[in-house]
């Protein structure tokens, strides 16, 4: 039975009424309120499972609370408030509501104790995040939006057939911890992945979080991934093969990264880069390591929102978030500016940033249990991090070749919410004490240690240097208007002109066969009229009373079978 | 434009100063400083390979050097004009004006 209030119904009820309102400065003000009641439920939520409802005989735990959910519920509904206060000026109420019910959908995906509640929430997460890419309002928004449905749709459909496999092999829909090994497991084990972007099922991200709208992107960049990391670290903790998959996760990102140009795209590469540390965590598994995990979710959204916030001020303003079209924008935006370095020394674990704090914990875990291959491959990616997100990005945008372009300052509400990320980035950084409290298990971890201070000073002090040293020379990759093809090539060109090619063989084939058809049957009609018709030779020999003699021949017959009966 | 040099505030001017000659000779001047330092305290590694002086520095520099050079090699080979996916793909379309909604 419903003993609490769940934390999603608030999210729920808010999207029902507050389109409602009248005023939008009331409607962005009440939508404020709505993360807050959802975090204080869930800050003063009781552990344990509560409201098990039950629906067409099957029973529903809508509640599975325990530090690992709740740490993610919290910085879910942190974020939350945070970008509802960047999107204070979105007079668009769709954008209102679908931010709502996508947040209010990963929560209660958290929170789900077994395999079909997970599988609704799931799905929930990706109707009510496609209308922010949608409210882009362009053609292409359009046919982005459908491509990252059928993707994010076919995850959830993954996911429930793995789970009516689960059910038929053990007899249980209970959502913990399980073993890669059976078909049930591997079908969840790829739902997961598809959302966390794994190698090859990534293109979806950096195709759709950049054409969202500018408030869009920032509410993207918080929920998909990190509820299928949180999930992975529910289910699969431990699993060696996460190991390896988040190893090419967090390096492969650094090439496209680095090439790309649209600068929200560049922030959906580092994304996918960063879920990589993530992953490593989940598959070395421990209670370092899922600590880990945890945290460097949390900072991982905090400092990728903000980073999407900055950018999407940038276009808010610019209209363009093409590094090749902005440059030298600290001229008039110097408080943005100075966000978006706070969020690139979070990304690149400068000390004293919540990162420096939270990846460690990570490398550490890598550290103590030996694997010296994907400890290598992540000081790599960290180093690699500096430069294509911490320095591309403010780079490019803020200071650089001088576009020309004087825009104004962002307005005050992103600017605002861009504090408040920035402050939680720092005070994250300068008190891990007090964060780490908040993590799934208790720990003695010493983050402020003289070693590693000075490694990772050494580490991001010498990449930035590499980034001058390649612009002295100029060797960094040129950036001009362009796309960057990916894996989405395979099937949105490779597969699109393959399929294309069927068809027009199809219509080829279809079209001869007709004509085939027509020549044929015109021959056999042309023969018979020939032989039959009118003029031939048959109807030489019709008589002319053929009808009566027939009928005779008729009646003989019908009088012959009488007499027999 | 010197009316736009004039409207530059101060603070923006202070974060300007990250571009500047004498910001690049402050970071060389801090990596050689925290290459230094690496000989000045006891390590606790959890692999050998760090016990090599530097190595973070070094291991660091290097990395960024081989990422920058694949990324110009296969931004020849991937890079396609900004309409190759048009009008399926945002690329090529201007963002629409926002302040629209805001009427």
């Amino acid at each position: 039975m419903v003993e609490l209030v769940p934390p999603f119904l608030v999210y729920f009820l808010g999207a029902a009424l507050l389109p409602l309102v009248p005023g939008a400065a009331l409607r962005s003000a009440l939508s404020l309120l709505v993360p807050v009641i959802g975090g204080w439920l869930i800050w003063t939520m009781p552990t344990g499972t509560h409201d098990v409802v039950t629906l067409m005989g099957v029973d529903l735990t809508l509640i599975r609370n325990d530090r690992l959910a709740a740490i993610f519920a919290l910085v879910f509904s942190f974020a939350a408030f945070v970008s509802l206060v960047y999107a204070w000026h979105v007079r668009d109420r769709v954008q209102l509501v679908a931010t709502l019910l996508y947040s209010g959908s990963a929560i209660g995906a958290v929170f789900a104790g077994d395999l079909i509640t997970l599988f609704l929430f799931w799905e929930g997460t990706a109707i009510a995040s496609v209308f922010l890419i949608w409210a882009r309002g362009t053609e292409g928004a359009y046919h982005t939006g459908l491509r990252y449905l059928v993707i994010q749709v076919a995850s959830g459909v993954i996911l429930l057939s793995g789970a009516a496999l689960f059910w038929r092999e053990t007899g249980s829909l209970a959502f913990d911890q399980m073993t890669l090994g059976s078909p049930a497991t591997w079908l969840i084990f790829i739902a997961f992945g598809i959302k966390c972007a794994f190698p090859l099922l990534h293109s979806w991200l950096p195709d759709a979080y950049p054409s969202a709208t500018v408030t869009g992107s920032v509410v993207l960049s918080i929920f998909t991934t990190k509820l299928a990391v949180y999930a992975l670290a529910r289910g699969f903790a431990g699993t060696e093969l996460l190991i390896w998959i988040g190893v090419v996760m967090a390096l492969f990102p650094v090439i496209w990264g680095l090439i790309e140009n649209d600068l929200r795209r560049v922030l959906a590469y580092s994304l996918i880069g960063q879920l990589g540390f993530l992953v490593v965590g989940i598959g070395i598994g421990g209670e370092l390591a899922i600590n880990g995990v945890a945290a460097h979710a949390v900072s991982s959204i905090l400092y990728k929102s903000l980073l999407f916030m900055a950018v999407g001020a940038v276009l808010f303003r610019t209209g363009t978030a093409r590094a090749s079209d902005l440059g030298g924008l600290v001229r008039s935006m110097p408080l943005t500016a100075l966000f978006c370095l706070v969020g690139s020394a979070t990304i690149a674990a400068v000390p004293l940033f919540a990162s420096f704090a939270t990846k460690s914990m990570i490398l550490s875990a890598a550290g103590y249990k030996g694997y010296e291959g994907a400890w290598l491959a992540l000081v790599a990616a960290a180093g690699a991090t500096v430069v294509y997100t911490g320095v591309k990005v403010p780079y490019c945008a803020f200071f650089g070749a001088d576009s020309g372009r004087r825009p104004a300052e962002a307005p005050w509400n992103m600017l605002l919410a861009m504090g408040l990320g920035s402050a939680a980035c720092i005070g994250i950084g300068v008190f891990p004490g007090a964060f780490f409290a908040l993590l799934p298990y208790p720990m003695e971890y010493d983050v402020y240690t003289v070693a590693h201070v000075i490694t990772q000073l050494q580490l991001v002090a010498f990449a930035v240097l590499a980034f001058v040293l390649a612009r002295r020379f100029g060797y960094l990759p040129t950036e001009t208007r362009s796309v960057v093809l990916d894996s989405d090539w395979l099937y949105r060109r490779v597969l699109a002109r393959v399929i294309g090619g069927l068809a027009q063989g199809m219509s080829i084939a279809w079209a001869g066969g007709v004509r085939f058809q027509e020549a044929w049957l015109n021959r056999v009609i042309l023969r018979l009229y020939r032989s039959h018709g009118p003029a031939s030779r048959m109807a030489q020999s019709w008589p002319t009373g053929a009808m009566v003699q027939w009928v005779a021949i008729l009646l003989a017959v019908m009088l012959f079978v009488t007499f027999l009966a | 434009m010197d009316q736009n040099h004039d409207d530059t505030s101060a603070f923006a001017r202070v974060l300007l100063l990250i571009g500047s000659p004498r910001a690049f000779a402050v970071l060389v001047v801090l990596c050689a400083g925290l290459f230094v330092a690496d000989f000045l305290y006891h390590k606790h590694p959890y692999f050998e390979v760090e016990e090599v002086p530097g190595f973070y520095a070094i291991y660091g520099l290097a990395v960024v050097a081989v990422f920058l050079v694949a990324a110009r090699l296969l931004g020849g080979v991937l890079k396609r004009p900004e309409d190759y996916y048009a009008p399926n793909d945002v690329a090529s379309e201007p963002y629409p004006d926002e302040s629209r909604a805001d009427g």
